[in-house]
Order: C-alpha cells, then structure tokens, then sequence
C-alpha cells in the first residue's frame, strides 16, 4: 500500500512537471506582452574616415609604455603587516581561491539524546570549527606579496629596453607595422574635426558637391607650420572661370591656418613623414 | 606535407601584403568631410575720410560711417557672415593706406577685414576706396576705388558689397540691384495697386504708377533695366514695358482675351505669355522687334505661367493636362513636352534659376502655398519655406537668393490676409522679411544695375 502511495506521488509529481514545461513553452510567448520601445536618445554620430581604420604599428606600444604609468603593485609592501582578524580571512581566500584547500564539511558529533531531540525540533545546523590559522593566512599573504613582485619586475624590464631604444622622432607613430590597435578614435580623427570645425564654406553654391581639394602642411616639433600650406593640383586659382574653386580652396586653406598648432600630431610624426596631406571634400554634406 | 607548404606561403603573402598595406599608409592624410554652419566673421569698421570735410549730402564722415553699415546690413543679411561688433575693435582704422596690424584682429576671431577711405576730388566728386583682408592669411584679396557725385554714396555702397560678396563666396553679387513689385492698399473691396520700385534692401522706395488701373505680373527684362507687366486698360488686358532708366512705357499690345504673366527671353528680344482664346488657356511667344505672336502650345488643357532657362533652350510651364496642376518642360519652339513634377499636391509659377540648375515653385497642397525648388528633370524636390500662404517667387540675379510674398490667414476678428515681401536662401535658410512702407506682393528682382568703369 505504501508502495501504491509512493507511485501515485511520482506520477502526480511528473506530470505536475511536464504540465509547468508544456504551459511555459506554448503559453509564455503569448502571454508576454509587448514592452513599450525605450524612450528614443540622441546620438551624433562621428563618421570614422577610412584612412583611420588602418592597423596601427607596432611602435606605439613602446610609445605608450613611456607615456604609461608605472604600474604598482596593488599591496602595501613597505608598511607593516598587521595582525590579522578573523574576519579578515575570507577576503584573502576570495583574492586567491584556487590556493585555500576547501573546507571539509567537519562532522557533527553528537549523542544519541541529540539525535532523539533532533527528530522532536528541529534546531540550527552547528557551525564547524574554523580551520583557518593566522600563521597560514600570513603565510598566504607572503606568497602574494612575492607572485605580485615577480610580475611587476616582468613588467619593468621591456620598459627599460625601451628607454634604451632610438629616440621618439626616429619612431613615428603612423610608421608602418604589423600589428597594432584600431585608430579609430585615433589622432587623424581629431585633426578631421578640428580642422572642420575651423572650415567656413560657403554653401550653396553651384557644383560644390563636385569639388575637393588638398593642401599639405609641414609642421615644426611645436606643431606651427614650418612654411606656408600648398595646394596640390589646384591647378589655376586665378582662372576667373573657377572664382568659386578659388574661394573654396582659399577657405580650406584658412581652415588649416586657423587650426594651428597641430601639437597633438606634431611630436608624434617621424622623420620619414615630413607633411600632412588634408583632403576637403564637401560632398557629403552639401547633398552630392 | 604539401598542405603545410601551402600554408606557409600563404602566410608569407599575407605579411607581405600587409608590410605592403601598412607602408602606403605612411604619409598622414586627412578627410575633411565636414564644415562649421557658423558663419564667417568679418570686421568692417567705418569708412574713414582723408579729410572731414562738409558735402551737400552730409559731413563726410558720417558719409563713411553709413557706408560700413549699409555693407554690414548687406553681407549680414545673407546669412553667411557676421558683424563683428565695433566696440570689440583694438586697432583704429586710419585713412592713410597701410596695411592693417592683423595681430589686433586675430584675437576677435575676424577672417576678413574690410577698411575704406573717403575724399572729396578736385571736381566735387566723392572718391571712395575700400580693401578687403585676409585676417589669417594676412594678405590684401581686393581693392578698388570709385568716383561718383556724393549722393550716390548708397549705391556705392551696395557695389562695394558686390565686390566682397563676390571675392568671399565666389558667386556674383545682388546688392546693387532692385525690386519691382506690387504695392497695396486698402481694404479687401477696394484694393488700391500700384507699381513700385525700391533697393533690394528696401531703400529708395518709388512708385511707378499712380494706382488708377490695376497692374499685375511685373517681371525684368534679365539683361535691360525694363519691366514687363500686365495692366488693364478700358477694362481689357494689356501689355506694358517700362524702361526705368528712360522712365518710359511701351504698350507691347492689346489683347482682346485674358492674358497671364508676360515674361522675357534670356536674350531680352521676346516675350513668352499665356494667353486665354476660346475658353483655353495655351502659351503663346512675342518677338519684341517684330511684334509677331506664334503659339507654342496647344493642348486642350490650361498652360499658364511660362518661363525660359537661362540658355534659352527650354521653357518651363505649368498645365493641367495630366489631370492635375504640375510642371512641365519643353522646346523653345513647343516641342518635346516632358512633364517633371510627379509629386502629391499642384504646382504653380515656376521661374527657371538665372544659373540654370534649380527651378523654383509654388507648390500647393496640404492646405498651404509652399516654395520650393528642384531640379530641371524633376528630381532634388525640396520646400523652402513653409507657412499658409507663400507665392509668387523670383529670384536674384545671382541664383542664390528667392524672394516672394507671403499671405497670412484672416483671423476671427478679420485680421490678416495682407500681403508682405521676403526672401529665403536657396539652402532654405536665413528668411527674413523684406520691409516696405505698404503691403506688397508680386516680386521681381532685377538684373545688377550698370557700373561704368574706366
């Protein structure tokens, strides 16, 4: 009889179970409501040129390095160890888990009239004896000290390599490379707006959408022009069938003028790159 | 074996192309794919006199001051630049021709420059002279001087912002020119019309008839100082030209039936109109030197509103042939009619652009009178402005500016329904109204007034 029970309970528990599943997995989709969209956000968009989605060199890693921060370990090695509390413990077994052994679950140990009151009440679990000792979490404590000193002198010594490597301008950053991070936030991005920002052209005129022009600049290490902006294959400004091509490419080149200096890009610019070309297209705002 | 060769060739190629790739891109190179919206900043102190002396029209300083700020209102009012407050100002301008200390104008952000000196010559005239700067350049672009007597000092004024206006933007000019509309008064019933003229900028206001017969459709001559309208005399449509110069008019011809918006040929000789014989309207072309008339159209349909590109070789015009009002283009000779404007609403009044790339409209539908362009096939359709009632558009000479009325409703208590002038550049900004001493409507711009040089 007390079988027939047992087997009645797992039936009714199974198919308690697949009544949930089924329900769940043919009525949730429909139940669920259609949330409201999120309140729409504004977002500008900075369009991304091309030329900055080129792999980065491998150079700037060195460069970044100088200009990091050296890093520290995250402990304090010269001040004095104090004695530790008890409850400090489980915040250094967290830091290194893998190297506390767990825990045995310690054993009740408990007299027959125990186990008798047990089956009237129920009371707490008892709490197991901690095992923990101060002189193992010290012991613990050195050995991170130690690991953390070993990486940190990793660390330092390619830096020191590095001091000992040919000077900054003989290392460019745009130098050419095999690995890299995306520029695409990168220096070519700033120069972009920052130039654009300073270019007032004057729309709505007939065939803008069709022009462009180029001007390189040379820079002196403070990032001021080291000689006067040039045109290149501008052909003839003073034409007076191209006013409007004169204008626009004067306006370009005062966009440059105005935003001197270029000091974010100049200290970075090898001895093979001697210029910057900017490129002034306005098709893609004037509607072209 | 061999998959292994293959693949370290295949690496090999790789960090070829890339030591390849990477080494092309050596040199810095920067798009510049974007403007600022702002407009240029530029610094146009007061017109300074050799030596201030006393002239019918008023001291010669204030001579020079009203020139600087007839140039500032003019440049200003383009939407493309700003004045830069005087008060702001390190450097004085002197009359003695040095170049200007550009470190003094640098830091109050001016990218151009604008000083002027006046003098009265030997034989009474005024001799004005004006440079224009590069501030960041820091170079001369222009330089020119005028004489004319000292009560030209206005329109002077408006070449010497032609000059600016050209050498910064590279289009030609409108200042020096005027507008021909239609001036009203009265109430709704008894509407008062005459023809009047005034500066672009609203200046120099005249009337050119006294409001004894209605007149209507004004348009210029693109390259003469003379005007086209349309007038009723003995109660029957008539055809005048005006020559503002000479101050004269010219009856162009008696039409027994209805007749709409004369206009003129690029070159000047001829006439294109529609005229409403037997119940259909149809464009029909007037040879100004031999007053001979030939049709161009001859739909059953209405075609109204006739306008020529500025090469003379199509005509532009509206017609209801398709079932609803919409544009359409053709030959000079009324050939190879081609319909462009295939959008929702109707379309009225198209004017080809003087430059030849736009046409602009008036486009009627969702219970408003918008002005729009697009281009000569039809396609780029854009509205420029948008209130309840904006019609009539014409532009200036230029191609960049459009100018037209604007009705507003009648309100509860009656008000409203008086027609106002204003214009709008073609990049749908910068609309201002254009003041004038009554109600206006009916535009036309004029084609730049003459400058004699020597």
């Amino acid at each position: 009889m007390a079988i027939r029970f047992e087997q009645t309970g797992w039936v009714f528990s199974g198919a308690l179970h697949v009544g949930v599943a089924v329900a769940a997995l043919v009525g949730l989709p429909r139940l669920a409501r259609d949330l409201p969209p999120p309140p729409p956000i504004n977002i500008e968009f900075v369009r991304i040129a091309e030329e900055t989605r080129v792999v980065a060199p491998k150079a700037p890693e060195v460069q970044q390095a100088q200009a990091v921060e050296k890093p520290q370990p995250n402990y304090a090695a010269a001040e004095a160890v104090e004695p530790v509390a008890d409850d400090a413990a489980p915040l250094l077994e967290k830091a290194k888990p893998q190297k506390v052994a767990p825990v045995p679950k310690p054993r009740p140990q408990v007299s027959e009239n125990r186990k008798l009151a047990n089956r009237v009440a129920p009371r707490a679990k008892p709490k197991p004896p901690s095992r923990l000792k101060i002189k193992r979490i010290a012991a613990l404590i050195d050995r991170s000290i130690k690991e953390e000193q070993e990486q940190v002198q990793k660390i330092e010594e390619p830096k020191k390599e590095a001091v000992k490597a040919p000077e900054p301008d003989k290392k460019p950053l745009f130098s050419p490379g095999l690995r890299g991070q995306i520029a695409t936030a990168s220096i070519i991005d700033a120069l972009s707006q920052k130039v654009a920002g300073n270019w007032s052209l004057p729309g709505g005129a007939k065939g803008i959408q069709n022009m462009q022009v180029t001007i390189r600049i040379w820079l002196r290490p403070d990032g001021y022009l080291s000689r006067s902006p040039e045109f290149l294959d501008a052909g003839n400004l003073n034409d007076p069938d191209r006013a409007f091509f004169r204008v626009f490419a004067e306006s370009a080149k005062r966009a440059v003028l105005l935003s001197e200096p270029f000091s974010e890009v100049a200290k970075n610019l090898g001895a093979d790159q001697k210029y910057i070309d900017f490129n002034f297209n306005p098709s893609s705002f004037v509607g072209g | 074996m061999n998959a292994g060769i293959w693949v370290k060739k295949a690496f090999g190629f790789l960090v070829v192309m890339v030591v390849v790739s990477t080494g092309a891109a050596a040199q810095l190179k920067v798009d510049v794919t974007r403007a600022s919206p702002d407009p240029v900043p530029i610094a146009i102190p007061d017109f300074v006199p050799v030596e201030d002396v006393e002239t019918p029209t008023g001291n010669l300083s204030d001579i020079g001051a009203s020139i600087g700020e007839v140039i500032t209102n003019n440049l200003v009012s383009t939407g493309l630049f700003r004045a830069i407050d005087q008060n702001a100002f390190i450097e004085k301008i002197t009359a003695a021709p040095t170049r200007p200390r550009f470190n003094a104008w640098r830091p109050l952000a001016a990218q151009a420059l604008v000083t002027g000196r006046l003098q009265i010559l030997a034989n009474g005239n005024l001799r004005v002279e004006f440079r224009l700067w590069d501030v960041v350049g820091e170079l001369q672009m222009e330089g020119v001087g005028y004489n004319t007597p000292a009560s030209n000092w206005r329109r002077i004024a408006h070449v010497i912002s032609d000059r600016i206006y050209t050498r910064l933007t590279g289009e030609a000019g409108y200042f020096d020119t005027r507008i021909v509309y239609i001036a009203e008064q009265g109430d709704a019933l008894n509407r008062i019309k005459r023809l009047a003229i005034m500066d672009q900028d609203g200046a120099n206001q005249q009337f050119l008839t006294d409001g004894s017969y209605l007149v209507l459709t004004p348009r210029f001559s693109p390259n003469r100082q003379e005007i086209t309208f349309l007038s009723y005399f003995n109660d029957k449509p008539r055809v005048y030209l005006f020559n503002i110069l000479s101050n004269r008019f010219e009856v162009l011809g008696d039409f027994p039936s209805m007749t709409f918006s004369p206009r003129f040929s690029p070159d000047g000789n001829k006439v294109v109109m529609s005229l409403a014989q037997d119940g259909n309207s149809d464009v029909y072309l007037m040879d100004l030197r031999t007053r001979d008339v030939k049709r161009l159209t001859s739909d059953p349909g209405i075609d109204t509103s006739p306008s020529y590109s500025p090469d003379g070789r199509h005509i532009v015009f509206n017609s209801d042939r398709g079932g609803s009002q919409q544009l359409y283009v053709m030959d000079p000779d009324g050939d190879n009619v081609q319909r462009i404007s295939f959008g929702r609403g109707r379309y009225a009044t198209p004017v080809w652009s003087p430059r030849g790339d736009l046409i602009a409209f008036t486009k009627i539908g969702d219970r408003k009178f918008r002005i729009g362009v697009m281009r000569p096939d039809g396609k780029g359709e854009r509205l420029l402005t948008d209130a309840y009632q904006d019609e009539g558009p014409t532009w200036s000479p230029n191609g960049r500016v459009l100018m037209f009325f604007r009705t507003p409703p009648y309100d509860n208590a009656g008000n409203g329904g008086k027609p106002s002038l204003w214009s709008v550049d073609l990049t749908g900004y910068n609309e201002h109204k254009v003041p004038t001493p009554y109600d206006a409507s009916d535009p036309a711009w004029s084609p730049p007034l003459p400058v004699t040089s020597r």
